[in-house]
């Protein structure tokens, strides 16, 4: 089966989301909130999870995102909770008059959407703690696949104080076994 | 007061991507009905619109003659005002919705025993630009300083408010939640990444 | 500067046209003295108008249902085409005109949003004065407040919802003070105490009659009825 390529707008952020995951994102600027409006029409956006101003490089990835709630913060600006559907690759990127990016992308499969046999009781209890001690992570995700382990390993792997770049080799180069050892041996003891 | 905007936007979203609204031909066909009277072009509008008028007023009034009236009125709005409709104010579809819109405001409010005052085009006027040029200086401006304040915020400040809050957990908030001490964190830290380095290694000879 | 705005689902529920006519109109006053507010709407109305017209939502919904289909091909569209088309009577902008109102001597200028609206006669008490806006709708009532220098509306509080648009002037309760503008949404659990310094001018629409809990007011209740 061949994947054709989407158009989707294209949202430069420093965020680390695999599949399943959900932040919240804070929307004021003119032309992100234009973005919120094509994007809830059309099939969502992606986050370019980039570094800094580094241009786009061959091994450009996002994390394509749907918005699954809408509200207002306390200081009137637009907030949004998006959970990622899928990873993708961004091909081509244009940018609109208003500077809003675009781009060409394709869905990549990734480990954390398939089925592992194995038991990660401790790293799921773990987690449950996180979420039990952060309200607002917790609210964020209105379903937990706490026994999920590639479910658990990629909330684990989102939350870890590690630096981007070294996270995005979890998108292609290592699989869950390599993230499930790096989780472990930071978490478990 | 619900409404039902994202609900919406869930329900469309699967099949969105193969039909886009062609906004510029329903453009031309507004201003060739404004300047030219032009009956073929409003037969256009009226078989794009009309039946999708039909659908949404079938959701509001609970009769077959009431929503034909939404339509009739509609289309007949269309037909009478296109010449209001200012193309680099905002979209056809925009201002179609904002003629239904309104025909169905004033009817609901005839229909519950209150006026017949036509209030609508009071309240969502259907000429006057909704964002006048200076205002939507003034908006940009204020953004503009809004901007250079963050700037001066440190960096994870400056992230969060930027754009997003962030997820991922400091070391110190790792160390807290496993009760172990900091130091311990960041040489876990440090031998996992370094053994990630190697395996990076391998796997690129 | 204006701090109080509609909240975000209020300002959907305008522009999808779900709310009544008398908090419709006071979102449309406020929007247009705010380009915050004026800037969503826009983009909500683009949004909701998209939503509403796209093809592939008739296409759904031909798919989904007889009934409407049934219902579409019971009209005959090319009837209704012609019958339109049949005129070529144009409707014709006019000018919109200003209208002014007077409280005691002062005159203001009232927002165009409300010069079709029906106004009742002034009624008096004290420093503050009230003419009722007769839209008819059954327990939300609505009216144009207007408070002389230094008057005050008692301490209360509501059991439905009040909301207060300043038109001009200021006043302030405990909670701050409040410019031209302002759009100010409270409910049964607010309680608050309005006085203006330099006088006001309000547009406040309320679905219930308010209930006054300060000392000596509490007997002054049947005031509520005459303000709200």
């Amino acid at each position: 089966m061949k994947i054709t390529s989407i158009n989707l707008p294209v949202f430069p952020l420093p965020i680390f989301l695999l599949p399943e995951g959900v932040t919240k994102l804070r929307i004021f600027e003119p032309r992100y909130l234009k973005m919120i409006g094509i994007a809830s029409k059309n099939g969502g956006f992606v986050i370019w999870a980039k570094n800094g101003d580094s241009a786009i490089s061959k091994s450009s990835w996002g994390s394509w995102v749907e918005i699954i709630n809408f509200d207002q913060g306390e200081d009137g600006v637009l907030e949004i909770d998006v959970k990622c559907k899928a990873l993708v690759e961004i091909n081509a990127i244009e940018v609109d008059s208003d500077k809003l990016y675009f781009g060409d992308v394709k869905p990549i499969p990734h480990w954390s959407q398939t089925k592992v046999n194995t038991s990660l009781t401790q790293l799921s209890e773990s987690l449950a703690d996180v979420f039990a001690n952060n309200p607002n992570l917790d609210e964020l995700y209105q379903q937990k696949e706490i026994t999920r382990p590639s479910w658990v390993i990629a909330r684990w792997l989102e939350l870890l104080p590690i630096d981007l770049d070294i996270k995005a080799t979890f998108v292609i180069e290592h699989d869950f076994q390599a993230a499930k050892e790096l989780v472990q041996s930071v978490i478990d003891k | 007061m619900q409404t039902n905007l994202l609900s919406t936007v869930t329900n469309v979203k699967s099949s969105i991507m193969t039909d886009k609204i062609n906004h510029p031909q329903l453009c031309q066909w507004l201003n060739d009905v404004a300047s030219t009277r032009d009956k073929k072009a409003f037969t256009d509008l009226f078989q794009f619109f009309a039946p999708k008028i039909q659908r949404i007023a079938r959701g509001k009034f609970p009769n077959e003659a009431q929503a034909s009236e939404v339509v009739q009125e509609t289309m007949s709005n269309v037909w009478r005002k296109a010449h209001l409709f200012d193309k680099d104010k905002g979209a056809a579809t925009t201002w179609v919705y904002t003629v239904m819109r309104n025909v169905t405001f004033d009817m609901l409010r005839k229909i519950k025993g209150n006026k017949e005052d036509n209030l609508s085009d009071d309240i969502w006027p259907l000429a006057e630009s909704q964002v006048s040029e200076d205002e939507s200086f003034d908006d940009h401006l204020e953004n503009k300083e809004l901007l250079s304040v963050i700037e001066k915020l440190p960096e994870a400040q400056q992230q969060v408010v930027k754009g997003f809050y962030f997820m991922e957990m400091s070391q110190e908030q790792l160390a807290n939640h496993l009760n172990l001490p900091l130091g311990t964190i960041k040489s876990r830290l440090r031998l996992a990444l370094a053994k990630l380095k190697v395996q990076l290694g391998e796997n690129h000879d | 500067m204006i701090k109080h705005h509609p909240k975000f689902e209020l300002i959907q529920s305008f522009v999808n046209g779900d709310l009544p006519a008398s908090l419709s109109a006071g979102i449309s006053i406020h929007a247009g003295m705010c380009p915050t507010c004026q800037h969503k709407i826009s983009l909500l109305t683009d949004q909701v108008a998209e939503l509403n017209f796209d093809e592939s939502a008739t296409n759904l919904t031909h798919r989904g249902g007889d009934l409407v289909a049934e219902g579409i091909s019971a009209i005959n569209f090319d009837d209704m085409i012609n019958a339109i088309t049949d005129s070529d009577a144009i409707d014709v902008m006019q000018a919109v005109e200003t209208k002014t109102i007077n409280f005691r001597e002062k005159s203001y200028q009232l927002p165009t949003v409300l010069n079709n609206m029906m106004l009742g006669k002034t009624a008096h008490i004290g420093k503050l004065a009230r003419k009722r806006i007769q839209l008819n709708e059954n327990e939300i009532h609505t009216n144009l407040l207007h408070m002389e220098p230094s008057g005050s509306v008692p301490l209360h509080t509501h059991k439905g919802f009040e909301l207060t648009l300043l038109l001009e002037g200021s006043f302030h309760d405990e909670k701050g003070e409040y410019v031209k503008g302002d759009f100010i949404m409270l409910d049964g659990e607010h309680l608050h105490n309005p006085i203006s310094s330099s006088g006001c001018l309000c547009y406040t629409v309320a679905n219930d009659a308010m209930h006054f809990t300060q000392g000596i007011n509490k007997l002054l209740n049947p005031i509520g009825s005459f303000i709200y």
